[in-house]
């Protein structure tokens, strides 16, 4: 991901307290609200503001950024894919050096931790369930909870290295790029191709969610470029579930028939007739 | 007039109705930026921080949406 100048987009420098930033964050939120800003780039501009104030106005996350420029910490080293068959064994010897020998303390040595990371598709993070993973030769039952996120950490108790007690198997989820849906914070984004005639005097779309396929009504006169929010229909989360914005991007057709060009042609003359172009 | 001067401080702000307590509210929103210590304001926004208190009276809007008035019709 590309370095984001938080600071900048921001207006203060990188030594500004709470109150500063704050401050900067209200007043730049107010000047580019998309509801009271029609500036193209706007909408934009205030998103990397609310970016920027996400991870400013919390310590932690500051300080992460402040030191790797970005606000999600590097992974530590030996975090690699797990295919879900297959031997183990090396694989392990090369994260750990064929050596389990961490968290030694008095008395028996403790197992080592495995840790290994899952890659799963938004849809299968959503729904969650059991998974069985071959590791080390031996198959392991994983409870995938619902609404996984990226970074999110399963710890199967007694499932590592042997050892006295035996060492934890710990996995960490990673979601790969959907095809269609971006995933920001508890929503999802996407962008949905809707016909010129709808966009123009409204009418309905199949929007494909998480749960299937929805009808989405389009208002008359829709711009290329609007965003339409589906409530309720974004990632799970604490309470309830974030929301779905579906980005119009608006289509005319490839290849059209003969009596949608003839109409597209009557569009075009009474656009022609009106002076438009 | 107090208002004629480039800089004004607390005991001016005082005088032309402007509370310690609402002065800071509208430095916490960032309508306006403190400048020296003791903290002074510069002419230009005392004006501002006034017609914000005088759309907040007269037309009965929040201290957020006063600002925000404000910040629009200087935008026009």
């Amino acid at each position: 991901m590309a370095y984001q100048d938080y600071y900048a987009a921001l207006g203060v420098d990188r030594q500004a307290n709470a109150d500063q930033i704050r401050r900067a964050y209200r007043k730049l939120a107010r000047q580019y609200h998309p509801d009271v800003n029609k500036d193209p780039g706007a909408e934009e501009r205030f998103k990397q503001i609310n970016e920027a104030y996400e991870v400013l106005s919390d310590p932690e996350k500051r300080s992460v950024y402040d030191r790797y420029g970005t606000a999600t910490p590097p992974e530590t080293g030996g975090w690699g894919e797990v295919p879900e068959s297959g031997d183990f064994s090396e694989f392990f010897q090369q994260l750990f050096g064929g050596g389990f020998g961490r968290g030694r303390a008095r008395g028996p040595m403790r197992g080592g931790d495995y840790q290994v990371g899952l890659s799963l598709s938004l849809e299968e993070a959503y729904r969650g369930g059991r998974r069985n993973l071959q590791i080390n030769g031996q198959s392991v039952s994983v409870d995938i909870p619902a609404g996984a996120r990226d970074g999110t950490r399963i710890r199967v108790a007694g499932g590592g290295g042997s050892g006295n007690p035996p060492g934890d198997l710990v996995i960490q989820i990673k979601l790969a790029p959907h095809p269609l849906y971006r995933l920001e914070g508890d929503d999802l984004y996407l962008e949905i191709p809707v016909p010129a005639p709808i966009a123009v005097i409204g009418g309905k779309v199949r929007v494909p969610t998480l749960d299937g396929p929805v009808e989405l009504t389009i208002p008359p006169h829709t711009q290329s470029g609007r965003t339409l929010r589906l409530r309720g229909q974004g990632w799970p989360r604490a309470a309830g579930r974030g929301d779905l914005y579906a980005a119009v991007r608006i289509v005319i057709p490839e290849q059209p028939s003969p009596t949608e060009e003839e109409l597209y042609r009557k569009l075009a003359q009474v656009i022609r007739a009106e002076g438009v172009s | 007039m107090l208002i004629v001067r480039q800089i004004l401080v607390q005991s001016d702000l005082a005088e032309l109705g402007l509370s310690p307590s609402v002065v800071e509210a509208y430095v916490g929103l960032g309508f306006v930026e403190p400048i020296g210590s003791p903290a002074g304001f510069y002419r230009n926004d005392v004006l501002r921080m006034l017609q914000a208190e005088r759309i907040r009276h007269d037309l009965g809007a929040n201290l957020i949406g006063a600002v925000l008035v404000v910040e629009l019709l200087e935008r026009l």
